[in-house]
């Protein structure tokens, strides 16, 4: 390890990989959950096979197609998913959102203890490896990235392990007046130790803010992902949900669909108040390319939608969806109405809303589930909400925290599916195999979404 | 005072990182701070052996931590960090009181000897 061999840039060098530095304390010190494993080493047979008994209607080969799909820009995505139930107690995996670039390895267990590298390792031997090795520019490698240093320094190093060469890791941040990447015709370099600019064939890219601000389409230098996948949907939730409505109607006669809560899209500043009417006083107005918990607003009361009002900009265009609720509640339409499960009641009888984050990537047998957590809310479904807390309190799952020296995260909320807290979510096979199909048609639906507007292209695979 | 305390003032979240990795592994106690501001509040509140300063910091540069440090009669030893091209700057540091400097690229086994000497 070279560090600082720029401004803002590293250069990582084989045999740099310290388990210690690419997980959190507590995941290094936990075992997996033995269901969660059987699940990863599920064939994609399996659960397509399970799929269908748990859905009759499915249509087996269509569910194979998506399962064994090849995508040509988005090859390394995240869901996020929530467990939610109707009237009946019909309970559904229903997709919040997918994003390119995803975070996730530092959350996850160990699936082999033979592995050191765990999902570091399979991803980027199963799914960059051989992408790098089907591109024919020249330069050397590199990790960018604008977040999240503990699995990035991981990648790097993992990198430099597999393909047994040093790897530059440079931050390319949104900020940056001055930033050590540049893009020249396509193809993508950083400043190395003199300063001077060097030139990269492939990069593993973590740039989740604004990433089109900076990353050319069409980029010479292999990405992982590319921007398109991000323009398509993979960083952006109202160009997603258009791909999923061309999804649904696609596999309409295959009884497979992607499902979300209700979806009102590009919705004006001004009828924000409109639709808070419509779904019977409460939504969830999003700001459609926004992340980690910014840009999203849960609203239960007029209280809430002022305050929501007063953030936002009068001139954008707004995604609205229906909320899921914490409890049943009298007068809302039975159709139409979700609800949380929630985690298991502790001693106290609190349960609290949770998500589930699903990493997946494209290997050779198409789309696999690489790495799985949960994060809970900070105040329990089952309570009354107290006087001047905000219902975000409640439904809110994110654990990101913008400090004044960066990023930082809420460990307590954490739920790893480990041996200790798989258990608290009320989880089993079946359900995590109808997260992963979801997610699995999530990825299709935004990857044919990228070929629509971008075209087919070699997908380096 | 600890002498085998440390402070890393350097405003690259992944280079305090990897550095503090380094030296805790070499059985050192580390702190550090991103900017010259927060830097200035921990030399206020806790006595190390060893400050290394980035001179390039957002809100100040090394060299105001290092007469700061001096100033108040403290015995920490410092090392200034300097970038390719900042001879200028390390002679500087040296004359201001500077305990030693290093140039970047950092190869944190040479940083080792270099604060193993001090």
């Amino acid at each position: 390890m070279k560090l600082s061999i720029s401004q803002n840039v590293h250069l990582v060098e084989p045999g740099d990989f310290e388990p210690t530095d690419h997980w959190y304390p507590r995941v290094l010190n936990s075992n997996i959950h033995p269901l969660v494993a059987y699940f990863l080493n599920l064939s994609h047979d399996q659960m397509t096979e399970r799929y269908q008994r748990l859905n009759p209607m499915a249509d087996k080969e269509a569910l194979m197609k998506i399962l064994k799909y090849q995508p040509t820009y988005f090859r390394w995505a995240g869901t996020d998913l929530m467990h939610v139930t109707n009237h009946e107690g019909n309970r559904k995996l229903t997709v919040i959102e997918t994003n390119s670039c995803p975070s996730g390895q530092k959350s996850m267990p160990l699936l082999d203890l033979n592995v050191e590298q765990g999902g570091y390792k399979r991803l980027i031997e199963k799914t960059f490896k051989p992408m790098v090795e089907q591109h024919p520019e020249k330069g050397a490698l590199a990790v960018i990235y604008d977040k999240n240093p503990m699995e990035n320094i991981g990648y790097a190093a993992t990198i430099a392990d597999v393909f047994g060469e040093n790897v530059f890791l440079a931050k390319f941040d949104k900020t940056d007046q001055n930033p050590p990447v540049k893009f020249e015709e396509g193809k993508m370099f950083v400043k190395n130790e003199k300063e001077k600019w060097e030139e990269v064939r492939a990069a593993f890219r973590y740039v989740t803010q604004e990433p089109w601000n900076r990353l050319p389409k069409n980029s010479r230098t292999l990405l992982l992902n590319p921007i398109e996948a991000c323009l398509s949907g993979g960083r952006n939730k109202e160009v997603a949900s258009g791909a999923y409505d061309v999804f649904n109607e696609e596999f309409k006669d295959k009884g497979i669909s992607i499902f979300t809560p209700k979806t009102f899209t590009k919705v004006p500043f001004e009828e924000l108040r409109k639709y808070y009417d419509i779904l019977g006083g409460s939504m969830v107005i999003k700001v459609p390319d926004s992340n980690a918990g910014q840009g999203v607003y849960t609203i239960v009361n007029e209280e809430e939608l002022d305050f929501a009002l007063s953030q936002i900009s009068k001139d954008d265009l707004y995604l609205v969806q229906q909320l899921i609720h914490s409890n049943y509640l009298e007068g809302l339409d039975t159709s139409k109405a979700w609800y949380h499960v929630g985690t298991i009641p502790d001693s106290k009888g609190r349960s609290y809303a949770f998500d589930l984050r699903l990493m997946m990537h494209a290997t050779d047998e198409g789309i696999r589930p690489l790495a799985v957590y949960s994060r809970r809310s900070g105040f329990p479904l089952n309570e009354p909400l107290p006087e001047g807390k905000n219902s975000w309190e409640v439904y809110g799952t994110n654990l990101s925290i913008k400090g004044e020296d960066g990023w930082t995260y809420a460990d307590e909320r954490l739920m790893l599916f480990d041996i200790r807290n798989f258990g608290l979510l009320g989880l089993g096979v079946d359900e995590l195999i109808k997260g992963f199909v979801q997610s699995a048609m999530a990825v299709y639906a935004i990857d044919q979404n990228a070929i629509r507007t971008f075209g087919e292209k070699k997908a380096n695979v | 005072m600890d002498t085998n305390k440390i402070l890393i003032v350097e405003d690259d979240v992944v280079f305090c990182k990897l550095l503090t990795r380094f030296l805790t592994k070499n059985n050192f106690e580390v702190l550090d701070a991103q900017a010259g501001k927060s830097a200035l509040n921990l030399i206020e509140n806790n006595s190390f052996g060893i400050a290394i300063l980035d001179y390039r910091l957002p809100d100040m540069n090394g060299i105001d931590i290092l007469k700061k440090i001096k100033s108040q009669g403290s015995t920490t030893k410092v090392v200034l960090m300097t970038r390719y091209g900042d001879e200028g700057i390390a002679n500087k540091a040296v004359e201001e009181g500077a305990d030693a400097f290093v140039s970047k690229p950092i190869n944190p086994t040479e940083l080792l000897e270099v604060i193993r000497g001090l």
